[in-house]
């Protein structure tokens, strides 16, 4: 064993070993994942509470949707969610009641972990009964939701217990989980017509359909669309590996919440624009985001915790 | 081996097998997706954490759709009619309008959907219907240079399609 670990490739791997433990287990992000928990589930909240008006139309037996006719719409299998037990529709206003308080006991940081496992269930129940109605943000804070089960949000705890090991593994998955969806989308893009010729945005702004104004305007600026659909094709493309450069780091964010507040801008779609901005709160620096987590807590004095 | 090596060799682990499952399941149609789905598909469904992650990929679309439909009545007299999603948003809040059209666009895929969704769905709305007529609406939209050169506007709605997809009979009426 000693001659194996001492020699060359041995030795490498034990550095491998230990990188890979310092990434994943040894960055405690206590304040960044405070931060991220509240923005999130207060625009989860919000967002849900919303759907909560439609919850007859998308969820029960007399909506769109009955339970007989979920399977023929889309694959089942592995699929489990509460409402295919308890089908009534007090049922699903209970259900929607208590996923709407456990997010609200997330943004306070009331019992974080057992609030967040109770919220990704609701969330999943919810989205197995009826997949159709959802979309982009629904399937984003899946992920989201999951990864705050394992969350920590503890400065005080030593940073070789489980728990602490977890929380900084949750941050590091959260960070991961963003690059993979900006990798998958800039390289899907790749595979278009129309983001090749540089006219893909025109395609946005021009369906009516999903724009917020009249945008008949900007086919008089063509240099400033193939622009924008160039530069949005690289920044998605490039984001997963240079986001990982220090020295980039802060001009990938910063193009990035510019790219989605002109997404959330043009297109009516705010809640996924928020949830993309909010997902780089885990970017930040720990000890920015420590001293933001400070002033919050200073203007909230019964403390969101 | 200490407790906390034994937690570090656990959660890798787990770190291992959740990242391969989410890296590969949005790419599920290629040989690798075929060839672990047997572990990855029942992990990412289970967790629904299948997602594909094409935002306005691989092209921005499809341009504005509807699901047109005709509730007839006894003698064929046409009862109310309308469009799935209104074709103005009618929402104060405009998520609402947002899900309405994740919908059509979901359902106007096949003609098969549409039937099974809209056609129950308005026999139950409206309780005097016999059957239902409905068609699949795609509005055409103008291109970059038609619009630049003024020979069309934004939202003249040209070139818009209307299909034919079934006349459903509410069932227990006829």
């Amino acid at each position: 064993m000693q001659a194996v670990l001492g020699s060359r490739w041995g030795r490498r791997c034990v550095t491998l070993w230990w990188d890979w433990n310092a990434f994943w287990f040894y960055s405690p992000a206590p304040a960044r994942m405070r931060l991220f928990r509240v923005a999130l589930c207060s625009m989860l909240f919000v967002f849900y509470s919303i759907r909560t008006i439609d919850l007859n139309l998308w969820f029960s037996e007399t909506g769109i949707m009955p339970l007989t006719t979920v399977p023929e719409m889309l694959p089942m299998a592995f699929r489990q969610s509460v409402f295919f037990y308890f089908t009534s529709d007090l049922a699903l206003w209970l259900g929607n009641a208590l996923f709407l308080l456990s997010l609200a006991l997330l943004t306070f940081g009331i019992r974080p972990r057992y609030s967040a496992i109770v919220a990704f269930i609701m969330h999943v129940s919810f989205l197995h009964r009826d997949m159709v109605p959802s979309y982009g943000v629904d399937m984003i804070a899946s992920f989201f939701l999951f990864y705050l089960c394992l969350a920590d949000y503890s400065d005080k705890r030593k940073q070789t217990s489980g728990r602490t090991m977890l929380g900084s593994m949750a941050c590091r998955l959260i960070q991961v989980q963003v690059c993979i969806i900006y990798a998958y989308s800039g390289l899907d893009k790749v595979k278009g017509v129309q983001w090749w010729g540089g006219e893909a945005l025109w395609g946005v702004v021009s369906n009516v359909q999903i724009a917020r104004w009249d945008f008949s305007f900007v086919s008089h600026l063509p240099l400033a669309l193939v622009a924008a659909t160039y530069a949005t094709l690289a920044w998605e493309i490039y984001f997963p590996v240079l986001v990982w450069t220090k020295s980039l780091r802060n001009s990938m964010l910063l193009f990035g919440l510019a790219l989605h507040f002109g997404i959330g801008l043009v297109v009516n779609i705010p809640f996924f624009a928020s949830i993309m901005m909010i997902s780089y709160i885990v970017f930040l620096d720990e000890t920015v985001a420590a001293r933001v987590w400070k002033k919050i807590n200073k203007m909230v004095p019964a403390g969101v915790r | 081996m200490t407790k906390e090596v034994a937690t570090r060799i656990a959660l890798t682990v787990f770190l291992v097998f959740h990242l391969f499952c989410v890296i590969l399941s949005p790419n599920s149609q290629t040989y690798l997706g075929q060839r672990f789905a047997f572990f990855v598909n029942p992990y990412v469904s289970f967790l629904e954490m299948s997602s594909q992650w094409g935002f306005f990929a691989p092209d921005p679309g499809p341009p504005p759709v509807f699901i047109e439909y005709e509730a007839m009545g006894t003698n064929g007299e046409p009862l109310a009619s309308g469009y799935w999603p209104e074709k103005k948003d009618t929402f104060f809040l405009r998520e609402r309008q947002n899900r309405r059209i994740g919908v059509a666009r979901f359902l106007i895929a096949t003609n098969d959907r549409v039937e099974k969704v809209m056609g129950p769905y308005y026999c139950r709305q409206y309780p005097a219907a016999q059957s239902v007529r409905l068609w699949k609406v795609v509005q055409g939209m103008a291109n970059l240079h038609e619009v630049a050169d003024g020979r069309r506007t934004i939202d003249d709605g040209k070139g818009t399609e209307r299909k034919w997809v079934t006349q459903f009979l509410c069932p227990g009426r006829s």
